[in-house]
């Protein structure tokens, strides 16, 4: 377990105000810092077990013991945990793959998820983003969904969006606007076919727009079924 | 067992402040310090002093500071008692001097059955 880790999951039992746990994590970090007298010592022979450590602050200053499963696992990666799952009150999972209320993490999961690959009611991706709320850089899918380069959803902003609701460079949607703008009932931007007309005239459209036949052959497909 | 943790509890403000009286010390030489003075009956933990500290120093009463020590150069926040700290260790003492007096004259002494 490297130190991180262990002040993280020390700080995990503990119950108190952001300030105090931040003044906390200092101190502990130095704490260690001081007594370890190289990194390959095993922390927990020199400190204690993480749960004991907190017990010590907890019993000694009337703070409360934080209720709710966590877990962080000893694995890390970059100086992250590999896994941190968290269900406790103002409980912030950071990990490699970080599940909790809010999480922050490569692959992140939680109401407020913060990553490069997020899950979540709302979610904030570098790469990608799913929930009710969806930003990212590249690719995001959910109720609103904006994205850098491709957006799916009822309200969709980005390079290529697909929505109700969808506005971007190519936009596809029931009332689309765009520069290219594919639309079922309205358009807006500067070039602007229905859906129901030529299709031919629509892929050659897509091709002025976008370099990269799949990606036409694909939106071609969606919209035969629309 | 329970009155012994309760009565450490309620002496760690004083017991910290005489020490850093003496002379600038840091978490760790603290706990050792009142170990052996104390004959190992407080055997304290690091993390039993942390919330000591910050409400002494949110009262004004220590200061903090840091200093790099070891090839390392790890490190390490001393702690150094402030005016103010002086004169509420006069009081605490003087208030302690008088509990233990009037305690003694209570329960008879510390020997008695």
């Amino acid at each position: 377990m490297n130190h991180k880790v262990y002040v993280k999951r020390v700080l995990s039992y503990i119950d108190c105000t952001s300030s105090m746990k931040k003044r906390l994590k200092e101190d502990i970090e130095m704490s260690i810092e001081n007594r370890m007298e190289d990194l390959e010592t095993d922390i927990e022979a020199v400190m204690g077990d993480p749960k004991s450590f907190a017990m010590e602050i907890i019993d000694y200053h009337d703070l409360k013991l934080m209720s709710g499963f966590e877990y962080i696992s000893s694995s890390t990666f970059l100086g992250l945990p590999l896994v941190h799952i968290t269900a406790k009150r103002n409980g912030i999972a950071k990990g490699i793959i970080a599940i909790g209320l809010r999480s922050i993490g490569v692959f992140s999961i939680g109401i407020l998820s913060l990553g490069i690959f997020t899950y979540g009611v709302i979610g904030l991706g570098l790469c990608s983003a799913f929930g009710s709320v969806a930003i990212s850089g590249c690719f995001s899918m959910g109720a609103i969904a904006l994205s850098g380069l491709f957006s799916l959803g009822a309200l969709s902003g980005g390079y290529l969006s697909i929505g109700a609701l969808s506005f971007g460079k190519v936009a596809i949607g029931d009332i689309a606007y765009g520069q290219l703008a594919l639309f079922k009932t309205q358009g807006y931007g500067n070039t602007l076919l229905s859906i129901y007309g030529n299709h031919e005239g629509i892929r050659l459209a897509l091709q002025e727009h976008l370099n990269n036949s799949f990606i036409i052959d694909m939106i071609m497909e969606l919209i035969s079924v629309m | 067992m329970e009155i012994n943790q309760q009565l450490k509890k309620g002496v760690l403000n004083i017991l910290i402040l005489n020490s850093i009286a003496k002379k600038d010390q840091y978490g760790y030489e603290l706990i050792q310090e009142l170990q052996e003075l104390s004959d190992d009956y407080y055997t304290l933990k690091e993390g039993s002093l942390y919330p000591v500290f910050y409400r002494l120093e949110d009262l004004g009463f220590i200061e903090s500071y840091k200093v790099e020590v070891g090839d390392r150069k790890v490190s390490r926040k001393y702690y150094k008692i402030t005016e103010k700290g002086l004169l509420e260790l006069k009081e605490m003492k003087a208030t302690w001097c008088l509990f233990v007096e009037k305690t003694q004259k209570v329960i008879g002494g510390c020997h008695e059955s």
